[in-house]
C-alpha cells in the first residue's frame, strides 16, 4: 500500500474508533433538546435499556425518560394514555394489543420515518437481521408497527437428572411427551409436566399445540374474519394439551400461570416444562432456582401436522399522539438498530436479531441446547401469527382462553368447548 | 380493678377470663402469622422465600431492604403517601367532624337525603368512575399531581368520618353541652371546649381508619398518577416483574409501607387512651 | 316528626343577655355542613353524569367515531347476559358470607377483648397489623400461601394430616378462600369498630346485670348489644359497602377465575371496560353496581334501624 492511502486507512479508522461505534450517516444531533417518554413493563429488556440510555442522551442531546411499571398497571396506563391522545408517553411497549392499537389509529405505522433517510440509515439499521417469526408479529395489514425487541418461543424444559435416572429418552413428539410425563408424575411430590393452565395464560401456550395437530386459530393470517379453532385438529391439540394437565399436572394447574409454573419448577417441583425460552435465565439462575444447571431444553414436541412452536415479542412503538416523533425515531433506530443490539440483548438476554443468537456471547453464557434450539424454533415460519390479527384480542384471550380453561378442569370435552367458544367469537368479531 | 365481686364468685370467673385470654391468643396467632410469614420472607433469598417445605432456619438477609431504599424512586413514593395520607386525614377530619355534630345535634332539614347523599359517594365504585375521573382532573390539568389523589381520598374518608363520628356524637350526653350553654358558651365554643375532648375515642378511632385508607388506596392512586406522584402501594408493583415476583423485596417494601402507619397509630393511640380517662361520659 | 327531647336546642333556653335562642337561627349547623357537603357534590357530580350518558352509549374505544346514543340498549343486553348474572350471584354471596362471618366473628372478639385486663393496647396493635399493610401486598401474599405446591397453608394443614386443598386453583375452591382472605384482612375493623363501642357501655349497666345473676351470654345479648347496635349498624353499613365494591385483591388472587368461579360485578365491570373496550356496556354494568350497592344500604339502614332523622 502507498503511503497515502496507508494514512487515510489509519485515519478512518481512528475516525470511527472514536465515533462511539454508530457508523450510521444521520445527524444524530437533529432533535436536540427535546424530552421523550418511554413506557415500558418492568422486564430485563428495560432494565439493560436503562443503564445504557445514558448513552443515547450524549449521543444525541435528547433527555429521555424511562417509566417502568407492572404488566398490568402498564396495560392500563398504556391504554388510557394512547386512547385519549394524551400523548404522555411517545414510545410504549406492545405485545399482541398491537393489532387494536394499529387498526385504533393509536400508533403510528414506522414505514414513512425509517424510509425517510435524514432519520434513519437503512444500512445501519438492518433490517434483514431479524428473525422473521418476530418482525412478523409487528406487522398489522401489510405495514409495520413495532419494532421487536425480545423473542420468545415455546421450549421444553426437562430435568436431565429426573429423565436420566428413570431412563426415559427426551420427548420428540407429544405421544412420547404424554408417556414420559404419566411416568414421572409423582402426585405430590413432583409433577410430569408443567403447562400454563389458566384462562388467559393456556391460550397463548396451547396454540402451537393447535398448529402442531394441523389446526389453525382463525381462517385467515392477515385479516382474519372468523375463528376456525374449533376444527377436529384443533380439538384433538386441545385435547391433548388437557390431558396432559389432568393426567400429569400439579394440584390446582387449571389456574396456572407462569407465576406459578415457573415458581413450580425453579423449586424441583416438575419434571419438564413448556413455556418461554427466555425462562432459562432464571431457571438457570443460582439465587433464585434449585434446578440451575440440571436442566435440558430441547424443542417443542412435534404432532401429527409437524414441529410447531408459538412465539412471541415485546416491540416498541410510536404513539400516534407523540409530540416528538423525529427524537422517537431516533430513538427507535438507536435501541432497536444492528449497531446497540449485541450490547443492549447481552445485557437484556434476549433479542429479537439473529445475529445475537450467532454471536460469542451467546456461546459462552447460554447453555449449547438452549440456544441451537431458539434459533431451530424461531426460523421455523409460522402458519399464522402468535395472536390472530385482530382488534378483539382480549376477547379471543378471554373466549377462546376460557375453553381451553374449561377442558382441562374437565367441564366439557374439547371439541364442545372449542365449538361453543367459536361461535362466541364469531358473534363478537365486528 | 376493684370491684363488689364475691370471693364465692372468684374461682368460676378466673377460669371464664383464662379461657377467654386463650382464645383471644389464638386468634391474635392467626391474624399475626401471614405478617410474621411475609417478614421472614423480606429477609430471605429469592430460592429460599419459596422453597417448601419452608426454611425456618435461614441465612437471613438485609438485601432486600436495601434494594427497595436505594431504588431512587422509593423516597418519591413515600414522601407522596405521606403528604397525601396526612393531608387527605386532616381535611377530611376538619370538615367531616363538625359535619357529623351538625348532623348529630342539630334538625336539618332533609337530613335523610343529606346523610345518603354522603354516602352515596363512599357507594361509587371505582371500577366504574376511574375513567370519568381521569378525564375530570386531567381536564383540570392535575393528572399526576398529589391534589388529584388527595380530593378523591377526602371524598372517600368524609362519608365515613362523618357517619362514624355521628354516632359517637349521638352518645355524648347532652347534659355537658347544656352546661355549658348556661355557663355562657356558645354553639361553637360548646362544640370545641365540651363535646370534642369527650369524643376523643371516637375521633382518633375515625382518624385512624381515615389514614389507613388514604395511606393504602390503590385503584385511583394509579389512574391519576403516572410518573411524579405516585404512592408506595404502587410502589409495592415495581416488583412485579415480566419474568418473576421478586418476593423479598416485595415484602420488604410492605413492610417499610407499614412503618408510618404504625407510627401514626402509637400517636393516636394516646389521644385514644387519654379520652378515655376523661371519664365524664361515664359520670 | 317532632320529638321532645331534654335539652333539645328548640326548648326554650335562654342565653345570658336574655335573647331567646329558640327563635335566633342557628349558624353552626349550616357553617358546619356546609363545607363537607360542596366538596363532595363538586368532586362526584360530573363524573357520575359522564358514567350515566356513557352509559346510554356504544362506544368501542378503537373506533370512537363510532360512538353512539342507544339508549337503554345496553341494559336490557345486560339482563340477558349470563356472565353478569353469574357475577351478580358471585357478588351476592360473597357480600353476604363475609359480612356474616366478620359480624359474628367481629362481636366474638370484641367482648373477649373488652374483658381482658392486660395487653389491650397490644393486642388492638396487632389486630391493626392485618388492616394496615398494603392491600396489594396481601393479596401477592395469599396467593403464594395458596399455592398447591410452594404454600404455607397446604403445608400447615399437612402437618395436621390434612389433605392438600386447591384453594383459588379450584372453581369450588376458589370464592370460599377469597372469603378467608377478606374475613382475615377485615375482621379486626369491625373489632376495633365494636370495641370502642363497648367502651361506652356504662359500667353500672353490667354491673347491674351480673348483680341479677345474667351469665356472659345474656350479658352479652340483653345489655351490651343493645348499646352496642348503632355502632354495629354503621360498621356493618360500611363493611358491606366496602366488599360490594372490593376489587383489586381479587383482581390479583383470581382475576375472577378459574373461568368466571370467582367473577363478581366489579371484576366484570373492569373486564369489559379496560379489557374488551366496550365503554357503554361497561359503565352500565358500573352504574348496576353502584344501584346494588345503595339498594344494600338503604336495607341496612331499614333492617338495622340506623337513625338517619
Amino acid at each position: 500500500m502507498s503511503k497515502a492511502r496507508t494514512w487515510i486507512v489509519v485515519v478512518l479508522s481512528a475516525l470511527m474508533l472514536t465515533a462511539s461505534a454508530q457508523t450510521a450517516q444521520i445527524d444524530w444531533r437533529q432533535s436536540e433538546g427535546s424530552t421523550l417518554v418511554v413506557g415500558g413493563i418492568k422486564h430485563a429488556y428495560t432494565a439493560a435499556l436503562e443503564k445504557l440510555i445514558p448513552q443515547f442522551e450524549e449521543l444525541t442531546g435528547i433527555d429521555v425518560h424511562l417509566e417502568v411499571y407492572s404488566q398490568d398497571e402498564f396495560m392500563n396506563k398504556r391504554l388510557i394514555d394512547l386512547s385519549s391522545g394524551s400523548g404522555i408517553f411517545d414510545i410504549v411497549m406492545l405485545d399482541q394489543a398491537i393489532v387494536q392499537y394499529a387498526r385504533a389509529g393509536w400508533v403510528d405505522a414506522l414505514e414513512p420515518y425509517f424510509e425517510d433517510p435524514t432519520l434513519v440509515d437503512a444500512d445501519a439499521y438492518g433490517m434483514d437481521d431479524y428473525l422473521p417469526a418476530m418482525i412478523g408479529e409487528g406487522r398489522v395489514d401489510g405495514n409495520l408497527y413495532g419494532l421487536p425487541v425480545t423473542a420468545a418461543v415455546q421450549m421444553l424444559f426437562y430435568r436431565k437428572d429426573v429423565l436420566a435416572d428413570a431412563g426415559i429418552a427426551v420427548p420428540t413428539t407429544f405421544d412420547e411427551l404424554y408417556a414420559a410425563a404419566v411416568e414421572l408424575n409423582q402426585p405430590g411430590k413432583m409433577a410430569g409436566i408443567l403447562l400454563r393452565g389458566q384462562k388467559i395464560h393456556s391460550a397463548w401456550s396451547s396454540v402451537g399445540f393447535v398448529w402442531s395437530y394441523g389446526g389453525r386459530i382463525m381462517n385467515d393470517p392477515v385479516a382474519p374474519t372468523a375463528a376456525t379453532f374449533d376444527s377436529p385438529e384443533a380439538a384433538a391439540g386441545i385435547a391433548m394439551y388437557a390431558k396432559l394437565l389432568r393426567d400429569a399436572g400439579p394440584l390446582g394447574a387449571g389456574n396456572y400461570t407462569w407465576y406459578e409454573a415457573l415458581a413450580d419448577f425453579q423449586q424441583g417441583k416438575a419434571a419438564m416444562y413448556i413455556d418461554n425460552a427466555p425462562f432459562m435465565g432464571q431457571i438457570e439462575d443460582p439465587k433464585a432456582s434449585t434446578v440451575a444447571g440440571k436442566v435440558g431444553y430441547a424443542p417443542m414436541p412435534a404432532g401429527p401436522a409437524g414441529e410447531y412452536a408459538n412465539s412471541l415479542a415485546w416491540m416498541l412503538s410510536m404513539s400516534s399522539s407523540s409530540k416528538n416523533k423525529d427524537a422517537a425515531t431516533l430513538f427507535l433506530a438507536w435501541a432497536t438498530g444492528a449497531q446497540m443490539a449485541l450490547e443492549i440483548g447481552q445485557a437484556a438476554g434476549t433479542s429479537a436479531r439473529e445475529s445475537f443468537y450467532a454471536s460469542d456471547w451467546v456461546g459462552e453464557h447460554y447453555p449449547a441446547d438452549w440456544a441451537e434450539t431458539f434459533v431451530l424454533s424461531t426460523k421455523r415460519a409460522n402458519p399464522e401469527s402468535g395472536f390472530p390479527r385482530i382488534v378483539e384480542i382480549d376477547e379471543w384471550l378471554d373466549i377462546y382462553g376460557g375453553a381451553v380453561n374449561a377442558t382441562i378442569l374437565g367441564t366439557g370435552t374439547a371439541q364442545k368447548n372449542l365449538s361453543e367458544a367459536a361461535a362466541a367469537m364469531n358473534r363478537v368479531l365486528r | 380493678m376493684t370491684n363488689a365481686r364475691t370471693t364465692s364468685r372468684r374461682r368460676p370467673l378466673d377460669l371464664g377470663s383464662l379461657v377467654g385470654t386463650v382464645t383471644l391468643l389464638i386468634f391474635m396467632v392467626a391474624f399475626f402469622l401471614p405478617i410474621a410469614w411475609a417478614v421472614l420472607m423480606s429477609l430471605k433469598t429469592q430460592v429460599d422465600a419459596l422453597s417448601m417445605p419452608p426454611k425456618w432456619w435461614f441465612v437471613p438477609t438485609l438485601e432486600n431492604y436495601l434494594t427497595v431504599w436505594q431504588d431512587g424512586r422509593f423516597a418519591t413514593y413515600a414522601r407522596n403517601s405521606v403528604v397525601i395520607a396526612v393531608s387527605a386525614t386532616g381535611i377530611g377530619m376538619i370538615l367531616g367532624v363538625p359535619a357529623a355534630y351538625a348532623l348529630a345535634r342539630f334538625r336539618v332539614r332533609g337530613q335523610k337525603a343529606i346523610l345518603l347523599g354522603i354516602l352515596s359517594t363512599r357507594m361509587m365504585p371505582p371500577v366504574a368512575f376511574v375513567i370519568p375521573f381521569f378525564i375530570l382532573f386531567t381536564r383540570l390539568s392535575l393528572r399526576d399531581t398529589p391534589q388529584a389523589v388527595i380530593i378523591m381520598h377526602v371524598s372517600f374518608i368524609l362519608g365515613f368520618v362523618i357517619w362514624m363520628m355521628r354516632s359517637y356524637f349521638r352518645d355524648v350526653p347532652r347534659e355537658l353541652e347544656e352546661a355549658a350553654r348556661v355557663d355562657g358558651c356558645n354553639d361553637y365554643q360548646a362544640f370545641w371546649r365540651v363535646v370534642l375532648p369527650i369524643a376523643t375515642p371516637g375521633l382518633a378511632t375515625s382518624a385512624i381508619f381515615a389514614f389507613i385508607f388514604s395511606w393504602n388506596e390503590f385503584l385511583y392512586a394509579m389512574v391519576l398518577t403516572t410518573m411524579k406522584a405516585k404512592t408506595l402501594p404502587l410502589g409495592i408493583y415495581n416488583w412485579i416483574a415480566y419474568e418473576e415476583i421478586m418476593w423479598g423485596e416485595l415484602t420488604a417494601a410492605a413492610v417499610i409501607a407499614m412503618i408510618p402507619v404504625v407510627i401514626f397509630y402509637f400517636f393516636i393511640q394516646r389521644a385514644f387512651v387519654r379520652g378515655l380517662t376523661m371519664g365524664a361520659v361515664k359520670g | 316528626m317532632i320529638e321532645s327531647r331534654i335539652g333539645s336546642p328548640l326548648a326554650g333556653s335562654t342565653a345570658r343577655n336574655g335573647r331567646d335562642r329558640s327563635t335566633r337561627r342557628r349558624s353552626l349547623p349550616f357553617v358546619f355542613l356546609t363545607p363537607a357537603f360542596l366538596v363532595l357534590l363538586a368532586v362526584n357530580a360530573a363524573p357520575i353524569v359522564y358514567a350515566v350518558v356513557t352509559s346510554l352509549q356504544d362506544y368501542y374505544l378503537p373506533f370512537p367515531a363510532k360512538r353512539a346514543f342507544v339508549g337503554v340498549e345496553n341494559y336490557a343486553n345486560i339482563f340477558g347476559d349470563p356472565r353478569f348474572w353469574n357475577s351478580f350471584k358471585h357478588t351476592l354471596i360473597y357480600v353476604g358470607v363475609c359480612i356474616t362471618i366478620q359480624v359474628v366473628l367481629g362481636c366474638f372478639i370484641a367482648v373477649l377483648l373488652s374483658q381482658q385486663k392486660r395487653g389491650v393496647g397490644f393486642i388492638r396493635g396487632v389486630l391493626l397489623l392485618p388492616i394496615i399493610i398494603t392491600p396489594i401486598a396481601v393479596a401477592f401474599l395469599w396467593r403464594l400461601m395458596f399455592s398447591p405446591s410452594l404454600g404455607l397453608l397446604n403445608y400447615l394443614l399437612s402437618l395436621l394430616g390434612l389433605g392438600p386443598f386447591e384453594w383459588i386453583y379450584s372453581p369450588s375452591q376458589a370464592l370460599p378462600a377469597l372469603i378467608l382472605v377478606d374475613v382475615w384482612q377485615r375482621t379486626p375493623e369491625m373489632v376495633l369498630i365494636l370495641f370502642t363501642g363497648l367502651l361506652a357501655i356504662p359500667d353500672e349497666l353490667v354491673e347491674a346485670g351480673k348483680v341479677d345473676g345474667a351469665n356472659p351470654w345474656q350479658l352479652f345479648w340483653s345489655i351490651k348489644l343493645p348499646v352496642l347496635k348503632p355502632f354495629l349498624m354503621v360498621g356493618l353499613l360500611f363493611r358491606v359497602i366496602d366488599l360490594a365494591k372490593v376489587f383489586d385483591v381479587i383482581y390479583i388472587l383470581t382475576g375472577g377465575g378459574p373461568g368466571v368461579a370467582t367473577e363478581t360485578l366489579s371484576i366484570y365491570t373492569y373486564t369489559t371496560g379496560f379489557t374488551f373496550l366496550r365503554m357503554g356496556y361497561s359503565s352500565a354494568l358500573g352504574l348496576l353496581l353502584f344501584a346494588l350497592i345503595v339498594s344494600l344500604a338503604l336495607l341496612i339502614i331499614r333492617w338495622g334501624e340506623v337513625k338517619i332523622d
